[in-house]
């Protein structure tokens, strides 16, 4: 039995001995230092700082989670697939639960271990005041049942799937089904209850059709923390939520286990990869076609960032988001206009992501197909060569915020919202503001192509991480700044403090660059 | 066509290279030997500009390692020992996308892609994707990227590796030929018998340092210290080998297999003295030879088998 778990038993010793893993925990813990240092000294403005705090640092966890989830827990079984190694390991005596156990164990571990840590200074919040130590124990435990879920969910889609790239598709599906149906049921047995209420009877509803739909309501850890930390939370921290999530996972790691043999039979290497792109003749607008004057142009539209298909498919997430966005502005009411909030921001956060994940594709493929030194060997300079790589991978991406920006003029509340910040009269320059939001997600792709280079997996995930980390450490450095040079007396604070960020994040996303041509040209002569 | 001087690459305390001097001509086929980590591909690498050496200059048809870069790429070709490939591309694609990045286009480009296909015998895998090939062809796939632009230099790690034999005897002739077409060749290979066929010249590198460097004959007489003859009689086979003991040109005499092996005394060259005194003294010769000396035997008593 123990031998099962020899590779576990590896995975972890290795992780141990490893500098990275112990710095990204430290460099964890320091984001929650800042994060904390921010929130005391902006704690004269609001109520509940302890609440705010460790709100914002629950939420974060969750969504750092299920971005890293996708990429660290879907590749687990599909990487060894994919590098022909699955097949060595079960002649080497392993079986296998014993690889299941090891490719996927050792991440869980380093996943909860991620969240396990912080638990010390998350407590932190109970003596900040706005939150209870009960909130803070209920919301570790769903984080950590949420982690269970993601691991075993994602163990099943790398198990079944032929390749990476498949898996992780599998998975983000799957989570969509996991967010999506769980809000429906829970805005319908809310409005059930409502009508209840309405027709002068009293909730909970008793029948097992209504307790359905409200359990299955339970089983999102989004929305699970909303119920935890509204005030006056007393319940145990074994929800629902934890124990489906926890159940969840573990039936998914029986499935892998049970359909190891036969997903894992058949070689996966020589499945094709081109995504929407065709081979045949009879597709042509569909089909590469022929090389373009600019090769790597032509490669990374195509085969990065997935061509004329790939193209359709975003006209139709991003005009559909925006229709939808308009119809609920017709409605004109507060709930309807929080919604609107929410399919914007999902709009313009779909654009950072998009570029990030094209941009980080383009450079890992590189990597792993170790095709960097052939690139290295053109007669091209190594930084034409990275440049016109991203115009072409960005060159499909380039619709979303076309559509974005034709959405703000249709829009009538975007057109005045933002007409409103450009011509504010109060002091605040509203152009400060957009440059920063838009240089914000704009350190998304940045960050994204740099790691790219650096990690195998997570590296999107981890640009948002470090995007929101570099918010949090620059807000905070810039308001001491000013505090300790008196300018936060001045009228005009605000808009140094947003012209002090904006230069700031300019000169990362310059690094950024710096870093990607350097390390480009490493790899290439390794 | 490349000079090479004082080349030295170091990794830390580590000495990859140290020091290479290496002058190859045009139409030079230059075989590299080497252990493993001895400093052949780290050389190559540094001749592909791909790598900055610590020390030292090497030019590329007279353009500087330093001061010409992409300059040298145009004029190099190079091969490296294990390379990837873009799975999702079709061969045609993958050959065409390199042809274009090395800025061959127009209607030509694609016979110019097909013309390479046909050389290294891949013509009916036009459209076939590469992730479906199997090593030996990628590793023909890559070679004919690499003479896409026509290079006037080529730089080989070990082309032949993964393929099968009617591969490497292809890859061979085709050696022969670009060396006819006056393309100065630098090949590696750890199979040193197809290096001796093709080669002009060879090196031998060991720990970073070149410890022999000149044409095939000179490195095989360099290797040749002492001749090794086999002789076989038809009778009285331990009577000759007494006889041969006692012979001044000789050093040593073994009975292997059936087979007096003679080996001779340094430096002799001419041994015609000894089947005439076997003759003279009625000895029949069934068999009398000089051990043949080719480039794995010249490896070895030349080399140490320092490996770092």
């Amino acid at each position: 039995m123990f031998g099962a778990f020899a590779l576990l038993e590896r995975s972890l010793r290795v992780d141990s001995r490893a500098l990275s893993p112990h710095l990204a925990r430290m460099g964890l813990l320091g984001a929650i230092y800042f994060s904390l240092c921010y929130a005391l000294t902006t704690s004269f403005m609001f109520g509940a700082p302890g609440l705010r705090f460790f709100q914002g640092i629950a939420y974060l966890d969750a969504t750092f989670m299920t971005l890293l989830g996708i990429g660290f827990f879907s590749t687990s079984i599909t990487e060894e697939k994919e590098e022909d190694t699955l097949g060595l390991m079960l002649m080497a005596g392993i079986s296998p639960l014993g690889i299941l156990a090891g490719k996927s164990g050792g991440r869980l571990w380093q996943s909860l271990l991620l969240i396990a840590v912080q638990y010390p200074f998350v407590i932190l919040a109970v003596t900040m005041g706005g939150v209870m130590h009960t909130q803070v124990w209920s919301v570790t435990v769903a984080l950590l049942a949420y982690m269970v879920f993601l691991a075993g969910f994602g163990l099943l889609c790398s198990t079944l799937a032929p390749r990476s790239q498949t898996a992780s598709v599998w998975m983000v599906l799957g989570l969509l089904i996991y967010f999506v149906v769980p809000s429906v049921a829970a805005t319908w047995a809310m409005s059930h209850a409502t009508w209840i209420i309405n027709q002068g009877g009293v909730t909970p509803p008793t029948t097992l059709f209504w307790r359905l739909i409200e359990g299955v309501g339970d089983t999102c850890v989004f929305l699970q923390m909303s119920k935890i930390l509204t005030t006056g939370f007393h319940q145990s921290a074994w929800s629902i939520q934890v124990v489906t999530n926890v159940l969840f996972g573990v039936v998914c790691v029986v499935f892998s286990w049970i359909f190891f043999g036969i997903a894992t039979r058949s070689p996966t290497t020589e499945a094709s990869s081109r995504g929407l792109v065709t081979r045949s003749r009879r597709l042509p607008l569909f089909s590469a076609g022929r090389t373009w004057i600019n090769p790597f142009i032509w490669k990374d539209f195509h085969f990065v960032s997935g061509g004329l298909g790939m193209l359709l498919v975003r006209v139709a997430y991003y005009g559909g988001l925006s229709l939808l966005a308009l119809a609920i502005e017709d409605k004109k009411n507060a709930y309807a206009m929080s919604w609107f909030g929410s399919i914007v921001f999902l709009v313009w956060f779909s654009v950072a992501i998009d570029a990030a994940k094209v941009l980080s594709r383009s450079m890992q493929d590189e990597v792993r197909g170790q095709t960097l030194a052939s690139l290295m060997m053109l007669p091209r300079s190594s930084n034409r060569i990275v440049y016109s790589k991203f115009a072409g991978a960005m060159l499909g991406w380039l619709l979303g915020p076309f559509l974005g920006v034709i959405f703000i003029f249709v829009s009538p509340s975007m057109r005045e919202g933002v007409t409103e910040m450009l011509t504010a009269q109060d002091g605040d320059n509203g152009l400060l503001i957009i440059t920063m939001m838009v240089l914000y997600f704009a350190l998304i792709p940045h960050f994204a192509a740099l790691l790219a280079l650096y990690v195998r997996w997570g590296a999107v995930a981890l640009a948002i991480g470090m995007t929101i980390g570099t918010y949090f450490v620059l807000m905070m450095g810039i308001n001491i700044c000013l505090v300790v040079t008196g300018g936060m007396r001045s009228i005009n604070s605000p808009n140094l403090l947003f012209a002090g960020v904006s230069v700031a994040l300019f000169f990362i996303c310059a690094a950024c660059h710096i870093g990607v041509l350097l390390r480009v040209q490493a790899l290439g002569a390794k | 066509m490349i000079e090479t001087r004082q080349l030295t690459k170091r990794y830390g305390h580590l000495i990859a290279v140290n020091e290479i001097n290496l002058s190859l001509k045009e139409g030079d086929v230059f075989g590299f030997i080497g252990p493993n980590g001895s400093g052949k591909t780290t050389t190559m690498r540094m001749i592909a500009t791909l790598l900055a050496p610590d020390y030292g200059e090497a030019y590329v048809c007279g353009k500087s390692i330093y001061n010409d870069p992409r300059e040298i790429r145009r004029l190099v070709g190079y091969m490296p020992d294990f390379f990837g490939v873009y799975d999702d591309m079709t061969v045609i694609e993958y050959l065409e996308f390199f042809a274009s990045a090395y800025r061959i286009n127009g209607p030509g480009r694609r016979k110019v892609c097909e013309d390479k296909l046909e050389l290294v015998d891949m013509a009916f895998k036009r459209d076939a994707m590469v992730n479906q090939l199997s090593r030996g062809q990628t590793q023909r796939i890559g070679l004919a990227r690499t003479l896409l632009h026509e290079p006037q230099v080529l730089l080989l790690d070990e082309p032949a590796s993964g393929l099968d034999p009617r591969a490497r005897i292809e890859i061979r002739n085709l050696l022969k030929k670009l060396g006819e077409l006056k393309k100065t060749v630098i090949v590696s290979s750890h199979i040193l018998p197809e290096l001796a066929d093709v080669c002009t010249r060879v090196g031998m590198i060991e720990k970073g340092n070149l410890i022999v460097d000149g044409y095939v004959d000179e490195v095989m007489r360099k290797a040749r210290q002492q001749i090794m003859l086999q002789i076989r009689v038809k009778e009285n086979m331990e009577k000759a080998a007494a006889l041969l003991q006692k012979h001044d040109l000789v050093s040593n005499v073994d009975i292997v297999k059936g087979t007096i092996d003679a080996t001779l005394k340094a430096d002799t060259f001419d041994y015609s003295s000894i089947p005439t005194l076997l003759i003279s003294e009625g000895f029949q010769l069934t068999l009398f030879r000089e051990e043949e000396v080719n480039l794995e035997t010249a490896f070895m008593s030349l080399t140490k088998g320092l490996v770092q």
